[in-house]
């Protein structure tokens, strides 16, 4: 008898347990679909160095996170029935999802701190590609344009960024213009406020903020909403599982 | 009301005052807090202040000692728990009297200490007062040698001024930081050469005319080179800024025009003023103010010139070398030393290896799912007493519940 109730308490948990991966599993489903739209302000920053993997890490998180929603409901139902060949096959599906869903949450975070662990890689690929002619430098001249009016901001860690090293830009426009002329101040009609004193570099005219906190902290925040919240449904799936194993061996 | 309050001739209450709830103080800080609220009920009476109990003294030999024995009795059995007294008391002398001998002395010494203390800071302050003196009247002579100097050299000055190459003391300077781009690369922004040739006399032109020219010179080639043709008539074009700093034979050196003199009076003027050194760009006439070579230690000097006679009138001095910055490459950027944040590390770590896990429990939920296959039901232990032959007996449980009943859940 006991024995009975102790299934029957393990087929509740279980029952609860996968409505809210299903719910779970929808969320990260939305999550995963933001990350990948709205991340096609700052693409450029990562495609053109080739560890976009934030991004495929969303790709990956959508369907996964659709998965999850049904094999979920699926559990339910195999759980209700009792039947052990439906709760082999569930286990099975969700620890292929399981793995799929490790590896995005893996790929995203590392592949955020090989982009912006420290300043380096934003200010090579500025440096190197802003006011280039290719077409990788084309979306990185647009991507920064924008990145500097929206945030006002100038270079990487600060303008000296554009003085202290050679770039393709100082090779194009030469000593006439230090930095791009995006860094200066302007009026509200998008004139310069200042040509002078943003020439001179100085701070009534020239933003001097530096863009890669800007940077770091969006790309972090898509790289925690994927992985970090992966993470956690990925531990409670765990828990989730161990139970459902015990439910299998019970029945 | 009062009559019930007096019980058994015991004096109750003064009538009007309300009984207070009792309240047992259960810490130390609640206890604290009940007799403090006592005492502020009524503030205007004086708190008792117990008088602090009297310091312990040695008791006082007794005047009369009552039953003295004879000299030659023998000891009777009292007589040791009166010595016994007798020595504690003794003891307890003793004692009190060492006490206070350590306490007085920790007083004096106290008192020999802080006396050692003053000596000891006056002495301090009374160096650092002649230190400071002795800084004072230095700086009282070398104001006072200045102050002839400068009366010496403006008698020279004046004596001079008939002569071209007169000096100015003064050192030309990059402007105070107020912004980003005062030294780059190839250009620098110098301090405007307000009032600095206004002092001088007995020029050929007035101050609407004379010019105010810099003269840039990279290294000490280019001061040389520049000083040894100062006096020659064409100076200003000798040598041009396209041809200043191409080889080791150049002059390396150019001078540029920067103003007329009344455009930089005497008095402040209002805004950042600078004069920057490079502003032309790469430019192809002779006096152009074009940019300076990557990384070059220039030094710069202005001068006054007339623009009638074409001649050096007078200059400042030369300023300290400056040094221009060189810019790195940017390909040399290590893109290698990213560091792992502390959150990569957790989730690779914890998601490996609860996949693992995972993956192996299941394993092993499938291997004992095969055997037990093979082997029937493995839950319902055989009783131990039978043998192979006899048939087994598997009970009515809810578990079978669904063999038995035809109750489909």
């Amino acid at each position: 008898m006991a024995d009975g109730e102790g299934t029957m308490a393990l087929m509740i948990v279980l029952v609860i347990g996968n409505v809210f991966t299903a719910m779970l599993g929808v969320a990260l489903f939305a999550v995963a679909i933001w990350v990948a739209v709205d991340a096609y302000d700052l693409y450029p920053i990562a495609g053109v160095s080739g560890k976009d993997d934030i991004f495929a890490g969303s790709w990956i998180a959508i369907f996964t996170g659709f998965a999850f929603f049904c094999t979920a409901i699926y559990g339910i139902f195999a759980a209700l029935r009792k039947s052990r060949g439906q709760m082999l096959l569930y286990l099975v599906l969700m620890l292929i999802i399981y793995i799929f869903e490790c590896a995005s949450c893996i790929t995203a975070v590392t592949h955020r701190d090989y982009l912006v662990g420290n300043s380096n890689l934003v200010k090579k690929q500025m440096l190197k590609y802003y006011a280039d002619d290719s077409y990788a430098g084309g979306q990185i001249t647009k991507t920064w344009n924008r990145v500097m009016e929206d945030v006002q901001c100038c270079g990487t860690d600060s303008p000296m960024d554009w003085i202290a090293y050679t770039s393709t830009f100082s090779e194009k426009f030469g000593p006439t213009y230090q930095w791009p002329l995006r860094c200066c101040k302007r009026n509200s009609n998008f004139e310069v406020a200042n040509p002078e004193a943003c020439k001179i570099g100085h701070t009534s005219g020239i933003f001097t903020k530096g863009c890669f906190e800007h940077i770091e902290s969006v790309l972090s925040r898509y790289t925690w909403a994927i992985s970090w919240y992966g993470f956690s449904i990925l531990m409670f799936v765990f828990f989730l599982l161990l139970i459902a194993m015990v439910y299998y061996m019970k029945l | 009301m009062a009559a019930t309050k007096e019980k058994d001739g015991r004096p109750g209450k003064p009538a009007g005052k309300e009984s207070q709830p009792l309240i047992i103080a259960k810490t130390p800080a609640e206890e604290q807090r009940l007799k403090l609220e006592r005492l502020m009920r009524n503030p205007d009476k004086p708190v008792p202040v117990p008088e602090r109990p009297k310091e312990w003294n040695p008791r006082a030999p007794p005047e009369f000692v009552r039953d003295v024995m004879g000299s030659s009795a023998g000891a009777g059995s009292g007589e040791f728990h009166v010595y016994r007294h007798l020595r504690r008391r003794e003891y307890q002398r003793q004692d009190f009297l060492d006490r206070m001998t350590d306490k007085q002395k920790l007083d004096l010494d106290y008192l020999e200490k802080v006396k050692e203390n003053q000596i000891a800071a006056e002495e301090r302050t009374a160096k650092r007062k002649k230190k400071r003196e002795k800084l004072k009247q230095k700086k009282l002579m070398v104001k006072k040698a200045k102050l002839e100097s400068k009366t010496a050299e403006a008698i020279v000055l004046c004596v001079w001024l008939g002569v071209s190459n007169a000096e100015v003391p003064i050192t030309p300077e990059i402007v105070s930081s107020v912004a980003i781009g005062i030294l780059t690369s190839t250009t620098i922004m110098l301090k405007q050469p307000r009032c600095y040739f206004d002092r001088l006399e007995g020029l050929p032109c007035s101050s609407q005319q004379c010019e105010v020219w810099l003269v840039v010179s990279r290294g000490n080639v280019g001061v040389q080179t520049f000083e040894e043709e100062e006096t020659s008539d064409d100076i200003l074009s000798k040598s041009p800024y396209p041809y200043a700093f191409q080889d080791s034979t150049s002059p390396n050196f150019f001078i540029t025009k920067v103003g007329l003199q009344n455009t930089f009076p005497c008095i402040e003027l209002p805004g950042i003023r600078y004069f920057q050194v490079g502003a032309d760009g790469r430019c192809d006439t002779t006096n152009c103010n074009g940019v300076l070579p990557t990384g070059a230690t220039v030094r710069v000097k202005y001068i006054l010139v007339d623009p009638n006679k074409q001649r050096i009138e007078s200059g400042t001095r030369w300023s300290e070398p400056i040094t221009l910055l060189t810019p790195s490459a940017s390909s040399s950027i290590d893109v290698s030393t990213w560091k792992r944040s502390g959150a990569m590390v957790v989730i690779t770590v914890i998601l490996s290896c609860s996949m693992a896990v995972l993956i192996l429990m299941l394993v092993l939920v499938l291997m004992q799912n095969c055997s037990s296959f093979t082997q029937g039901q493995p839950d319902i232990p055989a009783p131990p007493a039978l043998s192979q032959g006899i048939r087994r007996y598997n009970t009515h449980s809810l578990d079978n519940s669904e063999h038995y009943s035809n109750v489909r859940i």
